[in-house]
């Protein structure tokens, strides 16, 4: 079969549509709606019961660390993530320092309410603090998720 | 020099593989979606992809639903490397060329 070589429009073309395909994933990669207000829901129903239930601090701490690593390594596979609503995953190195960023961006959202609490002496803090976590994560998670994504895509 | 891929040159599939080039792994229904193409015509695309070793099918359940997962093999991803070196000659070559009309001296 005799193959036509593209003109330099056409190749210039293609690499720019190539470009905009890597986009395309790292933008459907973003989690589902869904997933920011089951974490923000946990997080709240968390902090709750550790500040109601004192004495249920500790199982709860470990049953809610096992959750969450649990959903971590499920996201990594195929069928965990299409469990997980998530239909492709992105590769090479632009995730793993967009997961770091994403982390330290919660942290410190995170840390900022946890010591606003602590200083005020606010009763209830941790119920306080799990509300305002949890709203963090449901409202402002996608916003930060899709500036990281956006982010990565162009790195 | 690198080489045009035969098979990439079609802007379908160059679409489908540079699609699965970014990602360990797509759905099938994300890819479709992507490149806007129908189920049947998705899956004839891959079909030839596959048949060259450019993609991978793995076909799962999430519950009872089927699912199809799609990657690039390392085949495909070294196709669709030489494909765009190939392209970035040829783009290339168009701007110094360009370049070199425009200092040729006038008369």
């Amino acid at each position: 079969m005799e193959m036509t070589e593209p003109t330099p429009e056409e190749a210039a073309r293609a690499l720019r549509e190539i470009g905009q395909r890597r986009q395309q994933v790292y933008r459907g990669s973003a989690s589902p709606r869904w997933m920011w207000i089951l974490a923000g829901v946990l997080v709240v129903a968390y902090c709750t019961v550790s500040d109601l239930f004192p004495s249920s601090a500790l199982w709860l701490s470990w049953s809610f660390t096992a959750l969450v690593l649990v959903m971590a390594v499920a996201g990594r596979t195929r069928l965990g993530s299409s469990l997980l609503g998530q239909r492709v995953r992105p590769t090479g190195a632009g995730p793993i320092k967009l997961r770091l960023l994403r982390v330290l961006v919660s942290l410190a959202v995170g840390v900022a309410c946890g010591l606003t609490i602590h200083l005020l002496h606010v009763p209830h803090g941790q119920i306080i603090y799990g509300v305002l976590f949890g709203a963090y994560i449901v409202l402002l998670g996608p916003q930060v998720q899709a500036w990281l994504l956006d982010r990565a895509a162009r790195s | 020099m690198a080489r045009l891929d035969q098979l990439l040159l079609d802007p379908t599939r160059l679409g489908i593989v540079s699609l699965l080039a970014a990602a360990d792994w797509a759905e099938f229904g994300f890819v479709r979606d992507s490149v806007g193409l129908s189920d049947s015509a998705l899956s004839k695309q891959v079909t030839t992809l596959a048949r060259s070793e450019y993609v991978e099918v793995r076909k799962g359940y999430v519950g009872k639903r089927p699912r199809t997962w799609l990657n690039l093999t390392e085949q495909g991803g070294a196709a669709l490397a030489e494909h765009m070196a190939a392209l970035q000659d040829i783009a290339e070559s168009a701007r110094v060329k360009g370049a070199g009309h425009q200092s040729e001296p006038a008369g």
